[in-house]
């Protein structure tokens, strides 16, 4: 669905990402883990247009997306839940998601998509009339969760979605990634807990240092000697 | 006594309805694309120039200079934003040099092109006075007032109730993730200054009129409109709105229980005033 091929991204003079290649399959969830500044939100960025490689190609399902501009991309189907959630502060609930139902193809399922993601997230249909920048952070996660999902994408890339969040939350939004997987929504995770991410994924990238060192299946990885004693702490 | 100040209030109202007008497009304008717009001062001269010709070289009538003035501002707005600015997006600094410099490019393109003499714009409105128990006010300045609440309640509906406001609104306070929403944010710039150009060129050719069309009369406008921007708080609708009513109900009382000398001042005592002791403006959200 989405193949990235040995790509270089830059930040002006500075080369954040060295001959970058990975893959997502239809229906996983893939993992996308490593330390701070190892170039995992780079990534993310590279693939969703606001940054453009240097070299190399992104393909998403037929099309080249490596010069194209975000707005294109996310009518293409990609989505982004973006780190720190950013959330439009001084919009409602409601106008948030309606935001996230802004392309074409997304905006004729409005009405359906709005049913769905408070189903997902009641809470949000408690509050849609609340500027979001009044929610709490849990709640402002499961708005920028439940905005890109109103995009109707068919990939959603998550940048820490558990970051600054209290562990009975972080449980919840771990749980509610598992559940979209099960309908049939593709999930690239960017994530510092990796145990977590790990445990919920089919498969994971490490990126160290701009680029990755190690892959596969995300259960030999939790098992890998290396992996536990550099993200795991065991 | 009474009638004086019924006057002014008119008088107050009326030049603090062109400030908002101007205003709330250069608020916009500002918060979303980061320039302070100068170049607004040449399109609201070019505005009322475009009126002045329709009416007194084609004989058409006010009404009809009106819809040529907002096509002349909307289309020069836009073509300034896609030529002057967007090329040096990213270069804030450089986008300010150049919008002082179109300022001062279209004022004197102006006198070149129709001479730095005064031309008066009839209007059939101005003729029309009407009597409130002695009180009388041409109907031209109760049309400058209606039609000035009349765009705010249509700007107020646009930026608050549809698909677009929202759109602008949100690239207003995140334009990057804006743009992860599908939002383009070249065509939300094109919006927002078009919307600064027709809301500058109506001001232009309803108040012209009242005073006259000339090369400079651009000039006050814009810097009071700039400072209104400030004093109402960036980027707020309420507080461009509120802030050029007021400061044009300051500038006509002011010159007359305070002395006439001070009254082109008083915009900028004000702005002193905001920047020390209330730096976000009136509505300002920090």
């Amino acid at each position: 669905m989405l193949n990235i091929e040995n790509i270089d991204v830059s930040y002006g003079e500075v080369q954040v990402l060295w001959d970058v290649s990975f893959n997502v399959n239809k229906g996983e969830i893939v993992a996308f883990v490593g330390s701070n500044g190892a170039g995992k939100t780079t990534t993310l960025k590279t693939i969703s247009g606001l940054l453009h490689p240097i070299k190399g190609s992104i393909k998403f399902l037929d099309n080249h997306i490596e010069k194209m501009k975000p707005h294109k991309i996310v009518e293409l189907g990609i989505a982004m839940v973006p780190e720190g959630r950013r959330v439009f502060p001084y919009l409602t609930v409601l106008e948030n998601l309606e935001l996230g139902a802004y392309t074409k193809r997304a905006s004729q399922y409005l009405e359906d998509s709005l049913e769905w993601v408070y189903q997902l997230f009641p809470r949000l249909k408690e509050r849609k009339n609340q500027l979001a920048g009044t929610l709490s952070g849990g709640e402002q996660q499961m708005l920028a969760i439940a905005r890109a999902l109103m995009s109707k994408a068919q990939l959603i890339m998550m940048d820490e979605p558990s970051l600054g969040l209290q562990p009975t939350i972080v449980t919840e939004i771990f749980k509610t990634i598992e559940q979209l997987n099960k309908q049939e929504i593709t999930i690239l995770l960017v994530e510092q807990n990796v145990a977590k991410a790990l445990e919920i994924s089919n498969r994971a990238y490490v990126i160290e240092n701009g680029r990755i060192v190690l892959s596969g299946d995300s259960e030999s990885l939790l098992k890998d000697k290396e992996v536990k004693k550099a993200y795991l702490g065991i | 006594m009474i009638e004086t100040i019924l006057a002014q209030l008119v008088n107050g109202l009326v030049i603090g309805a062109v400030y908002s007008l101007i205003a709330v497009g250069l608020t916009l304008i500002w918060s979303i694309a980061d320039i302070p717009d100068f170049a607004q001062g040449g399109i609201y001269t070019f505005a009322a120039f475009a009126a002045y010709f329709t009416v007194t070289l084609l004989h058409f009538p006010y009404f009809f200079s009106l819809v040529v003035a907002v096509i002349t501002g909307t289309l020069l707005s836009v073509t300034i934003e896609k030529v002057c600015y967007r090329p040096l997006r990213g270069s804030p600094f450089s986008q300010l040099l150049v919008a002082i410099a179109l300022f001062f490019l279209l004022a004197n393109l102006a006198i070149f092109l129709w001479t730095p003499k005064a031309k008066i714009l009839p209007s059939p409105l101005e003729g029309i006075i009407l009597n409130f128990a002695g009180f009388s006010v041409s109907l031209q300045r109760i049309t400058v007032i209606a039609a000035a609440f009349a765009l705010f309640i249509a700007v107020n509906f646009l930026l608050k109730r549809t698909k677009l406001g929202k759109a602008i609104r949100a690239t207003a306070q995140d334009p990057e993730t804006a743009t992860l929403m599908g939002i383009n944010r070249d065509f939300i710039y094109t919006v927002i200054f078009a919307l600064g150009g027709c809301l500058t060129a109506i001001a232009a050719a309803l108040i012209a009129p009242l005073y006259a069309v000339y090369p400079e009369m651009g000039t006050l406008p814009l810097l009071k409109a700039l400072v209104v921007v400030v004093f109402g708080g960036m980027g707020s609708f309420i507080g461009a709105l509120a802030g050029g009513f007021l400061l044009g109900l300051i500038e006509t009382f002011g010159a007359i229980y305070v002395s006439v000398a001070y009254q082109h001042g008083f915009a900028f005592i004000i702005l002193i005033l905001t920047l020390i002791f209330k730096p976000g403006g009136l509505f300002g959200r920090s």
